[in-house]
């Protein structure tokens, strides 16, 4: 039994060694720059290296997978020459995340957002709303069986210090903050993620062309609508669900929100943070604006919104009906650019109107 | 709890200790220990179920006993009954239910009558088809005074409940398991790493190679009308190797964990995929099952001595529906009765017992053609047992036979061509192996240790890297 346990120990330590060296080596910058939400297209890493090295921004897009579906950031500063626009929205995305990039990228570049334009998806009043206390060091946790989850988001933005403050702060479980310790300690652990994600990207047909079906916008197979809308209308229930049990929105809570502390690093460090409505299928939008209780909130949240200098982006000259968002959740391929130039519109009338 | 989940990575050392360290001197409590892992083994899914094992192995344990006492036969016959009545009933009840219930309302319909088809929302427990067929074969040894009763209920529950194989078998027989839990367990170095190397085969055929074939099965049989005929081969040619690639995967892992804790299960593969003939084929898969349904169904009914082909037929078309309630199961059952019977009048079934090859490092063009044809063959009868009903299989096998065969297939992918070098890697180390127990059985004498260490390295580092995605082992419905 000892030379078995003794082998095996053995066996266990040489193993991770080698391979915690190789993938040190090999895998390490490679799966940062793949998994950083400030890229803009998650396979492009070189121009993400370039956006890595980038001390200053002109303009962020914050916010989901709807985000980067609406919006195209090559179409946004077309008529901006010498300015740069960065897409950090994407599936998975939590407030906690996206904070502490910004932070992160602060603490490199303290000029970073100085004069900067930061767009925020407005879907509802849950955006960012709930307590900073809560959702500062938070990672996207998906269910009991980890599926979605998306630890890997947050790696490209911790340091040493940060990192601790997760493991002391996050209102992740146990199961997730251990993940996200083996995530940041453990590059053997990492490569894991990173190698199979790159393998399965390897899927795209050699010959013929590609099965339309099979082209995920935003990870629902557009081929199955039946399906698509079982999900949304699901989807929808909780969230109308969630808005209901949540206490109506006082001053006081939004003062203590996640999008003030947000709004607070942005303004500190010279930038300005807007939100725009973000195009909705209209399963998903009705959910904000049925019942007293959703109609008070919005007529409460708007109004702390002015108090705090927070513009409302509204892209009005974009017209949308719900077939299209093929998967009922983002906005078509096609739109992109429509509505990226009518949002464009309204920023600068909006900067305009300031102006004068 | 899966045996390629995070759980079962933390359930079985815990379970090795507390077995070799604190419960070593002491068999009952080894046994005691046994039947609580498998419990909770079982009941990580759901611990509702746990009841039904508990139940039906209860009631074959106090048949068991009864059946030891009894020698009045009319009453042997009765308390024999009650074992069967209470398996198949079970079994009958939460996987045939709503099968017989749908099927006799649409008759009924077909016939110009109306009723109104009632259906239940019925969960199949995980695994009852294995264990039921367990204890029923206990409560059937007993009864024939092949095996005798055990008076002692924790070495039966262990043995119904003995967590490697209780969700997907090998389908233990008293004879083989029962005396294991009465002798005490010496570590044996040797079959303890061997048993580790059985896991990791095990792993790897099922992560690497099973998981990753199932994306590409399931995308083709999901939407066959999409798909060209060359297409629709390679989907009936991933299941294939799928299917085995799972379950013989599962069966390795079951051996080699039994190994760990001293035990030594049936083997349930013997490389099925190199056979010559179906006859060969029959022998080398599933084997506790097809033995099972050899010593419990065929030769009572006669056997090869009279009614040979009702009794294949019979015995293919019950093994088709213990996999599934479901008219495709049935029909795959009965195309294997064809070829078999088919076989049987043309060559006879006794040929080719030993090996292919043997001692020799490839086949002859002859066997060769004959393993390619059995191969093919196989492959076209899982077309039946993967598709979801009767239309699916004819929509399907008309795509494969369309002039559209010849073209080069529009799924094939860069990720396909690695599937295709695992899957090659997985022939070949069996092909290899063939006259050996598992695929890594021989690397103890053939390599030196820095090169078995690399390896399993290797394996390691493929199964964490190149894994498919999904979870669940195909056995684990039936």
């Amino acid at each position: 039994m000892k030379r078995f346990l003794n082998n095996i120990a053995l066996f266990v330590v040489i193993s991770f060694t080698m391979l915690e060296l190789t993938t040190r080596f090999i895998t390490d910058p490679f799966f940062y720059y793949y998994a950083d939400s400030f890229n803009e297209k998650p396979e492009d890493r070189y121009n993400v290296k370039d956006h890595q090295q980038a001390d200053h921004v002109d303009y962020i897009f914050l916010g989901s997978s709807r985000v980067p579906a609406a919006i195209s950031t090559k179409e946004f500063i077309r008529d901006e020459s010498g300015k740069n626009a960065i897409m950090a929205g994407r599936g998975g995305n939590t407030f906690g995340v996206q904070y502490q990039a910004l932070k992160h990228r602060l603490k490199l570049y303290p000029d970073y957002l100085k004069g900067t334009a930061v767009f925020l998806e407005y879907s509802g009043t849950d955006i960012y709303t709930k307590p900073f206390k809560e959702e500062e060091y938070k990672v996207y946790e998906a269910s009991a069986d980890g599926v979605n989850d998306a630890p890997q988001l947050l790696m490209p933005h911790l340091d040493n210090e940060s990192f601790l403050e997760y493991l002391k702060r996050s209102h992740n479980s146990l199961r997730m903050r251990t993940q996200v310790a083996m995530l940041y300690t453990c590059a053997a652990y990492r490569s894991s993620y990173f190698v199979n994600d790159v393998y399965h990207k390897f899927d795209r047909p050699l010959t013929g062309p590609i099965k339309k079906g099979l082209i995920m916008e935003g990870g629902i197979r557009p081929d199955n609508m039946q399906e698509a809308m079982e999900y949304a209308k699901i989807a929808a229930r909780l969230n109308a669900e969630r808005l209901a049990r949540r206490p109506a929105l006082t001053e006081e809570s939004l003062d203590k929100s996640a999008l003030k502390a947000l709004n607070d690093l942005i303004r500190e460090h010279g930038g300005k943070l807007y939100l725009f409505r973000i195009p909705m299928h209209s399963i998903r939008s009705e959910v904000y604006n049925e019942g007293e209780k959703n109609i008070n909130d919005n007529r409460f949240f708007e109004s702390w919104l002015a108090e705090e200098e927070i513009p409302v982006l509204n892209a009005e000259s974009f017209h949308y009906q719900d077939s299209d968002f093929p998967d009922i959740w983002h906005l078509a391929a096609s739109r992109r650019d429509q509505f990226t130039d009518a949002l464009h519109q309204s920023f600068v009338n909006r900067a305009g109107l300031k102006k004068e | 709890m899966y045996f390629n989940s995070l759980d079962f990575a933390v359930f079985l050392p815990v379970i090795f200790v507390l077995y070799w360290f604190i419960t070593a001197k002491h068999l009952r409590l080894q046994n005691l220990l046994i039947v609580i892992a498998s419990y909770i083994f079982y009941g990580w899914w759901d611990y509702r179920f746990l009841s039904l094992i508990l139940f039906s192995s209860l009631v074959d344990f106090l048949v068991g006993l009864q059946l030891g006492k009894q020698e009045n036969g009319r009453k042997r016959k009765w308390l024999l009954a009650t074992s069967i009545v209470v398996n198949l009933g079970l079994l009958g009840f939460f996987k045939y239910f709503n099968f017989f219930a749908e099927s006799f309302s649409e008759a009924f319909t077909f016939f110009g009558g109306e009723i109104k088809s009632t259906s239940l929302n019925i969960i199949l427990p995980v695994g009852i088809s294995f264990y039921t067929f367990q204890t029923l074969g206990y409560s059937i040894d007993v009864y024939r005074r092949k095996v005798k009763p055990t008076s002692d209920p924790i070495v039966f529950f262990a043995f119904v409940s003995f967590f490697p194989q209780l969700v997907a078998g090998p389908i233990e027989r008293a004879s083989n398991l029962l005396p294991q839990f009465y002798k005490g367990r010496q570590f044996v170095y040797g079959s303890a790493v061997d048993g580790l190397r059985q896991i990791l085969w095990g792993l790897f055929k099922k992560a690497v190679i099973a998981d990753n074939c199932a994306e590409y099965a399931d995308q083709i049989f999901s939407d066959p009308a999409s798909y060209s005929g060359s297409a629709l081969a390679l989907g009936a040619f991933f299941f294939t190797i799928q299917i085995y690639s799972d379950f013989s995967g599962y069966s390795d892992i079951a051996i080699g964990v039994s190994r760990l804790f001293g035990f030594n299960l049936k083997r349930n593969f013997d490389y099925p995929y190199f056979s010559r003939n179906v006859a060969e084929f029959w022998r080398k898969w599933h084997i506790s099952l097809s033995t099972w349904f050899r010593d419990y169904l065929y030769i009572p009914m006669g056997g090869s001595r009279t009614k040979v082909v009702r009794n294949i037929l019979v015995l293919f078309i019950v093994s088709g529906f213990w996999h599934g309630a479901n008219w495709t199961f049935l029909l795959w059952g009965l195309l294997n009765a064809i070829c078999f019977i088919l076989f049987l009048v043309i060559r006879g079934n006794k040929k080719h017992l030993e090996p292919v090859a043997l001692g020799r490092l490839f086949p002859g063009i002859k066997d060769f053609g004959a393993i390619l044809f059995t191969f093919c063959l196989t492959a076209f009868t899982w077309i039946f047992f993967r598709a979801e009903s009767v239309s699916d299989v004819l929509s399907y096998i008309k795509g494969i036979f369309d002039p559209s065969i010849f073209q080069i297939p529009e799924v094939l992918s860069l990720k396909m061509i690695a599937v295709f070098f695992f899957i090659a890697t997985m022939l070949i180390t069996e092909w290899l192996q063939r006259s050996r127990e598992h695929g890594l059985e021989r690397v103890e004498s053939a390599l030196s240790k820095p090169i078995r260490w690399g390896l399993y390295m290797m394996l390691i580092y493929s199964i964490v890297w190149f894994h498919g995605k999904q979870v669940g082992f195909i056995y684990f419905q039936f």
